[in-house]
């Protein structure tokens, strides 16, 4: 497994095992802090920030850690990175504390966190944990920017703050409230499950084709 | 009491913990397969969750307040729930044998149900007393029980309809999810403030 | 083997608590002071934004050194040193209709559509919710007879006409077809409920049990009550009072700033709210906020009467206005003895 190319352990996280479309986890902060992309950005770099710094430290330890404590031990590092952020939040950006709210301390129980430390980390190098980390954050800061942008726009007409749409839009406030998360999400997974069936095909009907050709 | 009763009916149905404020959507679409597996899910994270809202309430007011621990709240409360969960395990094996086995499979994805680490959170920030609390997790227990069945009947229903290949499976379940939280808000109304 | 492995456990799981406790512990030394100092500042802002610039803004500590101040500021005014808020004040319309007449910088026949303009005062239109400020400014002239010169009509309060009409105009026509329904056109859900509730949440008195709460710590939230003077050439010329009052969806925790006489108000900002997204959230907004501005002291804030409520958020609304009458109550006991009544 070492063995490996580096880069794929970053790209994995981007698309292939993309954590909120294709595995479906961390839904919670995805669908709650998704209401502008504003919020979706903060709520992924400080995600990221936590899973590679965890997954860092539990390569790190993964040889002096016993197994019969690893959980514990996972969520005590995972909790310590939670608690800097959400003191850093507090303290720099309280804005965006207040808009996050309760979401930040979840990040401990945010199944990408603790899911990549126990499938990943605990099993592979520092620099494999940290990039499989980085590429597990920017998928899931990605999808979450993506959605919340998609929100943004049909609930305030506006991206990042900034108005798209003229005076004469109305905004659809359903989609900046809770059944508008479920229901886009919902459809961006089905956009993606849609583009990999397709690519799965498309795949098979070449193998099919060459066979035919080779024959 | 009348408050009580609104703080219970606010947790379990107005602000109802998986359609509202977006907790416990891990097990809301891994465990809502089917009916009987999810209402075991649902007892079981309802019981843990009364538990770790107990304790935490106890832990946060009789030990980080008074010593102005209050920035270890989300690690004290996290070991707690895992510490509790996994205590909760080990009495069920050993005196009701039937109901673990029963519960059991469940009791470890509780640790990181974000339903349970965000009531004890949450009833902090909302300086809920004791028996609020204890409410509040009883309501929010139970409506995340109600919501985990009730998708879990429709989904039951769901399997013989002819659904586009792209949305099976979770696309789906979230756009059902969706228009289930439309129908929960109707709720909103009933609470006067 | 095995009591090695156990061992090994424990010393383990100690070593990772022991030091995350210890990072945790410098984390909090380092960030809680700016946590604190940020938390202040943030008051401080908005105290700068609401009182009147380049005078200098300090937080009140001393009730007597701030009493003696207000009582200053009062007798050069021509007014009673006692600053007595009273709750009770009378229903302004009366006033508004026998006065307005004398209004000499307004230009515009108020009393003529005035009259108008109070019946259709609670009627809202899904479309036009917030757009009545010109109605509401047309409040303060009247409970504010006393202070008539230190009024100043800015150019901008002036009503512009056009507008005016049109949505006489187009309140008249709803009127008619929602006169037999509540006394709202709205369809939203709270508005209903709202009446029924009415009785129950008396805006004139905000219960005592709304910051019932808030006497466990509640240190790192934002302060429930909390008092910042403006000085400006050794004299008081604003007061801003922090308050904080349950809404719809949680806490409203608003500044209320007023002149030195404490007789108007200056302005008001929502500093924290947890109201529905895109309705009660909506007290924030300009619209609703600005409703407040150069209102008179006195004033009941009554919604549907005084200000224009944000439409099919009630409650929250109601919040406000809660939240300013505890400001009032709460600075008229802190003059009397420095302490605070209610919450803090």
């Amino acid at each position: 497994m070492a063995k490996r190319n580096l880069g794929h352990e970053f790209i994995k996280g981007l698309w292939e095992e993309h954590p909120n479309f294709v595995m479906l986890i961390g839904l919670c902060p995805t669908l709650a802090v998704s209401t502008t992309a504003m919020n979706g950005l903060a709520m992924g770099i400080a995600t990221t920030f936590v899973i590679v710094m965890s997954n860092i430290l539990i390569s790190l330890l993964r040889k002096v850690i016993p197994d019969e404590v690893r959980l514990p031990s996972y969520i005590i590092v995972v909790a310590t990175f939670v608690t800097i952020v959400d003191l850093a939040l507090k303290a720099y950006f309280p804005d965006i504390y207040r808009l996050l709210g309760i979401f930040i301390p979840l990040i401990v129980v945010n199944c990408i966190v603790l899911g990549r430390a126990e499938a990943f980390a605990s099993r592979n190098g520092v620099v494999a944990s940290a990039l499989d980390g980085l590429g597990m954050g920017v998928g899931f800061t990605w999808g979450l920017v993506l959605l919340s942008a998609i929100r943004e726009l049909l609930a305030k007409g506006a991206i990042f703050g900034y108005t798209v749409f003229g005076e004469g839009f109305h905004p659809i406030q359903i989609f900046g409230q809770a059944p508008g998360a479920f229901i886009i999400l919902g459809f961006l997974v089905a956009l993606v499950n849609f583009l990999n069936i397709n690519a799965k095909r498309k795949r098979e009907l070449k193998k099919i084709s060459d066979r035919t050709l080779a024959a | 009491m009348p408050k009580l009763l609104l703080l219970f009916i606010s947790s379990a149905v107005v602000n109802n913990f998986v359609l509202a404020r977006f907790l416990g959507n891990c097990p809301f679409l891994g465990v809502s397969k089917e009916i009987k597996t999810s209402l075991g899910m649902g007892v079981a994270t309802t019981f843990v969750m009364v538990m770790s809202g107990i304790v935490t309430w106890l832990l946060n007011h009789y030990i980080l307040i008074p010593f102005e621990l209050e920035y270890m709240q989300t690690i004290v409360f996290i070991l707690t729930i895992a510490t509790l969960v996994q205590f909760v395990e080990m009495v069920m094996k050993k005196n009701t044998p039937a109901l673990h086995r029963a519960l059991g499979i469940f009791l470890p994805l509780i640790t990181t149900n974000c339903a349970v680490l965000g009531l004890a959170v949450m009833a902090v920030r909302e300086n809920y007393s004791f028996i609020e609390t204890v409410v509040f997790a009883l309501g929010g227990g139970v409506g995340f029980s109600l919501a985990l069945a009730l998708m879990a009947g429709i989904r039951e229903d769901m399997k013989e309809d002819l659904i586009p290949e792209a949305f099976r499976g979770p696309a789906i379940a979230l756009i059902t999810a969706g228009i289930m939280a439309m129908a929960f808000m109707g709720f909103t109304g009933i609470l006067p403030s | 083997m095995k009591k090695n492995s156990i061992a090994r456990m424990v010393i383990v799981l100690m070593a990772i608590s022991l030091v995350s406790g210890a990072i945790l512990t410098l984390a909090n030394e380092k960030f809680s002071p700016i946590i604190k100092a940020r938390e202040s500042d943030k008051m401080r802002i908005v105290a700068e934004k609401l009182l009147p610039e380049g005078s200098q803004i300090t937080k009140v500590t001393n009730y007597k050194e701030l009493k003696s101040l207000v009582e200053s500021v009062r007798q050069e005014n021509g007014l009673n040193a006692e600053w007595k808020w009273d709750p009770d004040a009378k229903p302004l319309e009366s006033v508004a209709k026998a006065e307005s007449k004398d209004e000499p910088e307004v230009d515009i026949d108020w009393s003529a559509w005035g009259l108008e303009g109070l019946d259709e005062e609670e009627i809202t239109t899904p479309e036009e919710e917030t757009v009545t400020e010109p109605e509401v400014e047309e409040f303060n002239w009247a409970d504010f007879g006393i202070e008539v010169d230190d009024v100043s009509v800015g150019p901008e309060e002036e009503p512009d006409t056009d507008d005016y009409d049109l949505e006489a105009l187009f309140a008249a026509d709803v009127d008619v077809n929602t006169k037999t329904t509540n006394d709202t056109s709205e369809s939203s859900d709270d508005y209903d409920l709202d009446s029924l509730f009415a009785t129950e949440v008396d805006v004139s008195k905000p219960e005592e049990s709304a910051l019932g709460t808030s006497d466990e710590p509640a240190a790192e939230k934002t302060p429930a009550f909390e008092i910042y003077q403006a000085i400006s050439g050794g004299k008081l010329v604003g007061v801003a009072v922090i308050s904080k009052a349950k809404g719809y969806g949680g806490d409203i925790v608003l500044m209320l700033a007023l002149e030195g006489t404490l007789e108007r108000v200056l302005g008001i900002d929502v500093l924290q709210q947890s109201e529905t997204a895109g309705l009660g959230s909506l007290i924030t907004g300009e619209k609703f906020t600005s409703q407040f501005t150069d209102k008179a002291v006195g004033n009941p804030y009554e919604v549907g009467k005084d200000i224009q409520g944000v439409a099919g958020a009630t409650i929250s609304s109601k919040g406000v206005a809660s939240a300013l009458q505890k400001a009032l109550k709460n600075l008229e006991q802190f003059l009397i003895d420095g302490t605070v009544k209610e919450g803090a």
